[in-house]
């Protein structure tokens, strides 16, 4: 075995490019799947970061539902015998520049937060009514140090805030400003209120029995389900981009290490031929792969730690704006995370090295010269199997409603598609060949035709690579126009009135009403029920009604029964949350008791994925006996109307009333879609950049394989140039083949997720749709890819001396 | 190739620490407050303590506000039916915070209440201890004529007494406590000097013996007791001078019928400060202060916590005066307070030096030796 170690050492120390290209592979591919699953963490701990950070882990709450605690509850709970030690805390959410903060209001010497503050802060947060504390991270983000003020903004008020720390407490206290809990209800002249109480999970039975019916007990568990729940789609479409650059990843180690074998075919023989076993052989590729794949993966883990502490920005902000959930900024490893992702690493990569072992045991004893190409026609086996794969994704995606076994069917196709992939690829090199059969781009292809075992590998990485960035890119095309679409059909009126108070009331809405120059207004009053689930109180002159996209019922004959509170119509996130059809009823629990109302229509909504019920105006007032209105719409009389005037006669009835016209509300809410989609683009980019790697190492592999053929080349008088010139045409060839063959491809990811995944996960569909500049984008960008990744081959091979090649050593 | 070896062991090793270091835990939490601190720091808007002033009672059981601190100190020695000794000690102590702005809430509060519960199994060797803090706000905590309170932890005074009734999880005590001697004005007609300058004192008041019946609840267990307890109260701005670093102090009852009260400030050289003190109360109910050259106090053994601080739990304390030479030990080593105060309260035992003989029983304190 030490013989059998040396040799592999020795040609490791003459070829480190291949060492380095196979680290390279496997780090970029762990280190992608480490970022997501680490980001996937992030957002699955954001709704519980304040509960954790101040009364620890696995803590219970209690909350009002839909309102406010009073603090006396707390006061009497208390001083209750035997009370648990409970943690009261006051939240008020405040932005800086674009960020959106927490204030906490917090009792320093009650429940978890004993003790979490030194003394130093703890008086100062005492004797301050302004003063904030924050921990370390959170300094570093504000650019503040303990010290200096802050400014942050609750609509249209500005509060200063004058800043403590640093907390020693870790990423949950993230963007979370601790404030002593008398100061910050004054401050917000929230006197009375709690936002909620939390006390260890020991303490659940004891709260049981003393909490009235009305408020609500709830577990970390609980909190942690609710944020998973939210954050479902979000993380979903994480996990799919992480485990695909994975796969990504390992075709690199593949490929390099199928390359390495053929490097050391004649080593590998002779070997054999001096008696060693091939168990011995097996083992020692094994101990190769284990070797560089368990660097490899470390190294992945360490880049995904920093990938993702620099990426969380872009998932922290749409989290933030989507759920109102504060995620913390910076990664929360654990070592079991660490220990689990490389173990799936490196056991992935053994798995995926196992074809060659056999190939390296079936080596002939001094068998010297590389086997004879075996690649004949279409491999028959791979490609039933792939059929095999993509019927059965079929069959699951119609068989089953749920999100993981829509991921579960989009793998198996993709891996279906793996398969398919290099034998589509194969074709097309064959019929780039023909188009110009004497010239050099056509004797390069031949060339690289020739070595079909070495490019299957890069075809299939690429090809998917390829085609998951432009799939993802349609899909997200695709979505944002349908909502701009629906935004632009939504937005009827022509601009938007909105308070930075709790809402506006009757009076404010009749006098705005009667402006001069303005037609008729509507309103919407959004309020959340039981579950989750929306209820949107609606005012609506026909013509806002017609924004409406019915997607099932006839909605546009419903107005009048709308109107008439006999009829409710729902969106299309609730309707396939709750199984509802038109015709079926809802049930709302209001103050006037349990209601029943009969879905008259199914609208089109991307505004919230748990579902929104939309309910004539008048009688949410009168069963919710609540007058106020979240925003109003207004339509001009006359389309050249002077909004200037308007904004000053509103600000003179109230100056808490803001216009908003209603092309930037549009753009408002595009600008929210964006960025939410910022985390895919980043994702995408990686992975094309790992598709790039694994190009690099089978064109490398592929030039070393055929050295002896490039060497002939030049002995019979091909210059280096030329040499050059037929290696970048093979690299592009290969490129323009997988773009190719990614097209359908993209096309099909673009379908499944905007058809199958998307409704699964956030409860819409999105209407069929073709965007296809990513497609156009993607050709040109593979090949000239293609071109840059051949430059290093073509050095490397142009360098060589053809003489030793020719000789055979 | 060992080499090779080394070096791809080398950078593993780096990255896997990299990696460990990223999974290391949230830093601890180190709420812990510095005894000597907490007694001498005090601005000059807190009211200063500068001489005798008369007391009033009941209204002098009531807190003060105004200055900086005050405590409520109960202290005891209990005996159960089976032979079993236990000690016991339940403390309020009241924080009064500078003044500022006062916010416009419920929650805003003058004081900070700390409460400290604590039971001693001298048989086992076990010392239950619980702290508590409450803002004084929304009624969670205070003292009054009637009632010394931090939640539901409170001490009522009633025609015969005062009754305490404190708790947790895993032990409590619930006991009648019946005054059987006079309030003591401790120092000078209850004027405590501690330190040389003006406001270096508090003003103090102790009842010596009170005679202690009721029921201990430990790990589900209820068992009734008796015994003696012994009361201190205390209120003073900045008692202790800068330059002291911490106490100790002993308060013993002697089957004779004397009880004994002395207390010797520590200056950062380990010395006895002037103005430690004590005070001798007889069965009749007359006393007599000692002065710095009344008594010694030496320590003789010391034990070492967890944390590797020593605390001289054993003493040799002399009042040649009084004929006193007592060998004063703990219970048992272990009755440390490991909360936010780092301090050893504990019951001790009473023996003559000489003899050995048993002479009675008492609470030892000591202060500043975890600093």
């Amino acid at each position: 075995m030490r013989l059998l170690i040396q040799s592999s050492r020795r040609f490791f120390r003459r070829h480190p490019g291949q060492f380095m290209l196979a680290l390279a592979g496997m780090a970029a591919g762990v280190a992608v799947m480490t970022g997501v699953a680490l980001m996937r963490d992030v957002l699955i701990d954001s709704l519980d970061g304040a509960a954790q950070a101040l009364a620890g882990p696995g803590s219970v709450r209690v909350t009002s539902p839909g309102e406010p605690l009073d603090e006396t509850l707390f006061a009497e709970l208390a001083r209750t015998p035997g009370a648990p030690a409970l943690t009261p805390v006051l939240r008020q959410r405040v932005r800086f520049d674009q960020q959106r903060l927490e204030l906490l209001g917090i009792d320093p010497f009650s429940g978890g937060t004993r003790g979490l503050l030194p003394p130093a802060i703890l008086g100062a947060l005492l004797e301050s009514p302004a003063a904030a504390a924050a921990n370390a991270a959170t300094l570093e983000r504000l650019d503040r140090s303990p010290g200096d003020t802050l400014s942050v903004g609750l609509g249209e008020r500005t509060l200063e805030l004058d800043l403590v720390g640093p907390v020693p407490a870790g990423h949950n206290l993230d963007d979370r400003l601790l404030m002593d809990i008398a100061a910050l209800q004054d401050l917000m002249g929230r006197q009375g209120e709690l936002s909620w109480i939390d006390a260890p999970a020991s303490a659940r039975g004891w709260l049981q029995e003393r909490l009235p019916d009305s408020l609500d007990l709830g577990t970390a568990a609980e909190r942690r389900d609710a944020a998973a729940r939210l954050t479902e789609g979000m993380r979903a479409n994480l996990t799919a981009m992480g485990l695909i650059s994975l796969t990504v990843g390992l075709f690199v180690i593949f490929s390099v290490l199928s390359f390495l074998l053929v490097q050391r075919h004649r080593s590998l023989a002779l070997l054999r031929a001096v008696g060693v076993t091939g168990n011995r052989i097996t083992a020692l590729l094994l101990t190769e792969t284990a070797i560089v794949a368990g660097l490899g993966a470390l190294i992945g883990l360490v880049g995904g730690t920093l990938l993702a502490d620099s990426l969380i920005g872009l998932v922290r902000m749409p989290v933030a704006e989507l759920y109102g959930l504060l995620a913390p900024a910076g990664v929360q490893p654990t070592a079991g995370l660490y220990v689990t992702l490389w173990l799936i690493a490196v056991g992935a990569a053994l798995l995926a090295v196992t074809g060659l072992m056999r190939e390296a045991r079936r080596i002939p004893p001094g068998a010297m010269l590389r086997p004879p190409s075996t690649d004949g026609g279409p491999r028959l086996v791979a490609v039933a199997v792939a059929f095999i794969l993509m019927a059965l994704a079929l069959g699951i995606v119609l068989a089953s409603s749920n999100l993981p076994f829509a991921f579960l069917a989009l793998f198996l196709a993709l891996g279906g598609f793996a398969l398919l992939a290099p034998e589509l690829g194969i074709r097309i090199l064959s019929l780039l060949r023909r188009i110009a059969p004497n010239r050099l781009p056509a004797r390069a292809l031949a060339l690289l035709l020739a070595g079909q075992a070495r490019i299957r590998p890069a075809l299939a990485a690429l090809s998917l690579a390829l085609a998951l960035a432009a799939g993802l890119a349609m899909m997200v095309l695709g979505f944002r126009a349908a909502v701009d679409d629906w935004i632009d059909r939504l937005l009827q009126a022509d601009s938007y009135v909105s308070t930075t108070q709790s809402g506006v009331d009757d009076a404010t809405s009749e006098r705005i009403a009667n402006l001069p120059g303005i037609e008729t207004i509507s309103s919407a009053r959004r309020v959340t029920v039981g579950d989750g689930r929306q209820l949107v109180a609606y005012d609506l002159p026909s013509r806002a009604w017609a924004g409406f996209e019915w997607l099932a019922g006839e909605g546009h004959a419903a107005y009048d029964a709308f109107r008439a509170g006999e009829v409710v119509v729902v969106s299309e996130p609730l309707a396939r949350r709750d199984q509802l059809e038109v015709g079926d009823e809802v049930r709302l629990e209001t103050p006037e008791g349990v209601r029943h109302f009969p879905v008259a229509a199914i609208y089109r909504d991307y505004a919230s994925e748990r579902g929104s019920i939309a309910m004539h105006a008048p009688l949410y007032r009168e069963l919710y006996d609540d007058p106020l209105r979240d925003s109003l719409g207004l339509y001009y009389a006359e389309n050249d109307f002077d909004e200037q005037a308007l904004a000053e006669r509103l600000r003179a009835i109230d100056a808490d009333l803001q216009l908003t016209r209603r092309e930037s509300v549009r753009e408002t809410t595009l600008a929210v879609f964006d960025r939410t989609f910022r985390i895919s683009w980043a994702l995408a980019a990686l992975v094309a950049i790992i598709a790039v790697i694994a190009l690099v190492s089978a064109l490398l592999a592929l030039g070393l394989e055929r050295r002896r053929d490039y060497a002939t080349l030049r002995a019979l008088g091909l210059t280096r140039g030329r040499l050059h010139a037929l290696v970048v045409c093979q690299t592009a060839g290969l490129a323009l083949a997988a773009a190719l063959v990614a097209v359908p491809l993209a096309i099909a990811i673009h379908l499944g997720l905007s058809l199958v995944i998307q409704p699964r996960a956030f409860g819409w569909s999105l209407p069929l749709s073709w965007p296809l500049t990513p497609l156009a984008i993607m050709l040109p960008l593979a090949v000239i890819s293609g071109l840059v990744a051949g430059i290093y081959p073509a050095w490397r091979i142009g360098r060589r001396d053809p003489a030793p090649e020719l000789k055979g050593e | 190739m060992r080499r090779d070896l080394l070096i791809l062991t080398t950078i593993a090793l780096a990255l896997v620490a990299w990696l460990a270091w990223q999974t290391r835990p949230e830093p601890a939490r180190d709420g812990r407050l510095n005894t000597s601190n907490l007694l001498n720091d005090a601005p000059e808007s807190f009211r200063q303590v500068t001489g005798p002033r008369p007391f009033e009672f009941p209204a002098d059981h009531a807190a003060h506000p105004g200055y900086r601190n005050e405590w409520w100190y109960f202290t005891g020695n209990l005996d159960g039916p089976d032979g079993d000794a236990w000690g016991f000690q339940f403390t309020l102590f009241r924080f009064e915070l500078d003044a500022g702005p006062r916010p416009d809430s419920a929650w805003t509060a003058d004081a900070v209440w700390m409460a400290h519960l604590a039971l001693s199994d001298a048989d086992q060797g076990i010392f239950h201890q619980a702290e508590r803090f409450a803002r004084g706000a929304l009624d969670l905590a205070g003292a009054t004529e009637k009632r010394w309170w931090l939640r539901d932890w409170q001490v009522t005074r009633n025609e015969t007494g005062f009754q305490l009734e404190a708790g947790t999880d895993s032990f409590g005590l619930d006991l009648a406590m019946e005054p059987i001697r006079e309030v003591v004005r401790q120092g000078d007609r209850g004027y405590s000097q501690k330190g040389p300058q003006a406001g270096n004192a508090s003003h103090y008041y102790s009842i010596t013996r009170l005679k202690t019946k009721g029921a201990i609840q430990v790990d589900g267990e209820t068992i009734p007791v008796d015994g003696l307890a012994w009361l201190d109260r205390e209120w003073g701005s900045s008692q202790l001078a800068g330059n002291l670093a911490g106490w100790d102090w002993f308060s013993l009852q002697l089957d004779d019928g004397r009880d004994l009260m002395v207390y010797r400030l520590r200056t950062e050289d380990g010395e006895a400060s002037r103005f430690s003190a004590g005070k001798v109360v007889y069965p009749d109910g007359d006393s007599r202060t000692l002065g710095r050259g009344d008594f010694t106090a030496t320590p003789q053994r010391d034990w070492q916590d967890s944390e590797g601080h020593q605390w001289p739990v054993a003493w040799r304390v002399e009042v040649p005066s009084e004929d006193l030479n007592l060998a004063v030990e703990a219970r048992f080593d272990e009755q440390r307070w490991s909360g936010a105060v780092s301090y050893w309260e504990g019951a001790v035992g009473v023996r003559d030096a000489q003899t050995d003989k048993s002479m009675g029983r008492g609470y030892l304190e000591l202060s500043g030796y975890a600093e």
